[in-house]
């Protein structure tokens, strides 16, 4: 499903904390329908270069565009869908009245019902999530990226606490996903799945995008047949 | 609207299922009960204290759930990430214009739960009156003014603790500040001073213009110009502590 069409586009992205350089001059293309995979040890500034995606943060300099269009918190509430690291919804309502209740502000939307069916809490979905294991609300924060029918869907760490069957099963979502024409950009730290399910990555490592491609084309330029081992020459981390 | 109204309900749900809301309740039925004693205790004045301490249960009751209530949901918000969840939904005036409306809308529903204990008490100390309702009013435009100002620390500052005291200090200092300041004015002769109080006098809400309790409490009833200039001045209050607190917030996202 993968396209040369720009969906994304971000240029001379630069964001600071205080005196800390989270990201540096970041630019980087996403081409509709691919799944791109985003690498980087942790606070390589993974996570905050996806949430200036999603416009939670401001970048001091640089632009992001979407379809060749600045991209604007209009194009953010009706195109993208968006799975923060490490997130726990209310605990106290149940799955289908969060699905219902965020998808009463949108103009067009998949039903909650059909999403819920999809990440497999069909059965659940009347249960209140503070019973819900670690991967149901993973699950359920997937069934939320995806209640708007959005064109672009931005992951930070799926798969985080699942054990291999959550991870597996939401690997072959997202793989289903893509088939349907959906542009995935995901960051994690499990390499088997990046290796299976990417089409592109892009490797940062302190706040710099170091490589940006295809996965061949950076075993190849790391000159190693394993994709960790690439991961772990390029940012220089001896074994 | 529709998406102000999707942020209203998802959080009205929520803040009735907390645990502060039922203790809050339990709360206020414990204080009623105090105030059915103190009325038999006050001999000649029984009516009177029946609706004052009445309300004021109800208004340290309600202000406890708001203060409470909304400082753990904007910062639940903040901790569990799900404010980014709601920001890919909704925008920062959207978000924050739901959260208040969310909460006034537990303020309401509370004071009217509320009223309905404290009605019964009324009628069976025989200190009833058609009117006695205005006083549910003013508590909520209070309130509003507490809520109001719980959004712009809460915007302000990353720390609940330091939202949850600013908003009550300057809920006390609001209920006592005029007539302090008023007393402060006279003796200061220097202009710099002297403007320095008016200012701060006018900055902080003038909560004792929208009590109605010690009128209530004697069954006075205040004219209609009054009542619409409560409304008035809270309604302009709470819009421009809202749009300060959405200006900090979309501030603060840098």
């Amino acid at each position: 499903m993968q396209s040369q069409e720009v969906i994304v586009s971000i240029q001379e992205l630069s964001k600071t904390f205080g005196t800390f350089r989270a990201l540096e001059k970041i630019n980087l293309s996403i081409n509709a329908g691919e799944i791109f995979g985003i690498l980087g040890l942790n606070a390589a500034g993974k996570t905050t270069l996806l949430r200036c995606v999603v416009n939670f943060l401001k970048p001091e300099e640089g632009t992001i565009f979407f379809k060749s269009n600045t991209l604007t918190d209009s194009a953010i509430h009706n195109a993208f869908g968006y799975l923060p690291e490490d997130f726990h919804p209310p605990l106290n309502l149940s799955a289908e009245e969060l699905l219902t209740f965020l998808g009463s502000s949108l103009d067009s939307k998949l039903p909650p019902k059909t999403c819920l069916e999809w990440v497999g809490l069909s059965k659940e979905k009347s249960k209140k999530i503070k019973t819900y294991s670690r991967g149901m609300i993973q699950r359920l924060g997937l069934a939320i990226a995806l209640l708007k029918d959005p064109q672009v869907i931005i992951l930070d760490e799926p798969i985080l606490g699942l054990d291999l069957a959550g991870q597996r099963h939401i690997f072959v979502l997202l793989k289903e996903l893509n088939l349907k024409g959906k542009t995935i950009i995901l960051s994690t730290h499990i390499f088997p799945y990046i290796e299976k399910f990417c089409h592109r990555i892009g490797v940062i490592h302190k706040g710099k995008l170091r490589f940006t491609g295809s996965i061949e084309d950076f075993l190849s330029q790391q000159n190693t047949a394993s994709l960790e081992e690439a991961f772990l020459k390029e940012v220089k981390v001896e074994v | 609207m529709r998406k102000i109204l999707a942020v209203i309900f998802l959080n009205f749900i929520q803040g009735l299922r907390e645990r502060i809301f039922l203790g809050v309740v339990f709360f206020f039925i414990f204080l009623l009960g105090l105030t059915f004693f103190l009325s038999i205790l006050s001999v000649g004045e029984s009516a009177a204290v029946t609706r004052s301490a009445g309300l004021s249960a109800m208004e340290i009751s309600g202000l406890f759930l708001v203060i409470f209530g909304f400082t753990f949901s904007f910062y639940n918000d903040k901790t569990s990430r799900m404010i980014e969840v709601y920001l890919t939904f909704f925008s920062r005036y959207v978000y924050t214009a739901g959260k208040l409306c969310s909460f006034l809308l537990i303020a309401f529903f509370y004071l009217i739960l509320a009223g309905i204990f404290w009605v019964i008490i009324l009628i069976i100390n025989g200190a009833f009156f058609w009117q006695s309702w205005l006083g549910i009013l003013s508590i909520f435009l209070k309130l509003s003014i507490a809520l109001s100002l719980n959004l712009l620390f809460s915007c302000l500052f990353s720390s609940p603790i330091f939202a949850l005291l600013c908003t009550l200090f300057i809920y006390a200092s609001g209920e006592i500040a005029s007539q302090a300041l008023k007393a402060v004015i006279i003796y200061f002769k220097s202009p710099i001073s002297l403007a320095l109080f008016k200012t701060l006098k006018y900055i902080l809400p003038n909560l004792d213009k929208i009590d109605l309790k010690y009128q209530l409490a004697y069954a006075q009833v205040p004219n209609a110009n009054f009542l619409v200039s409560m409304f008035f001045y809270t309604f302009c209050y709470c819009l421009f502590l809202w749009i300060l607190s959405t200006r900090i917030f979309i501030i603060n996202r840098s």
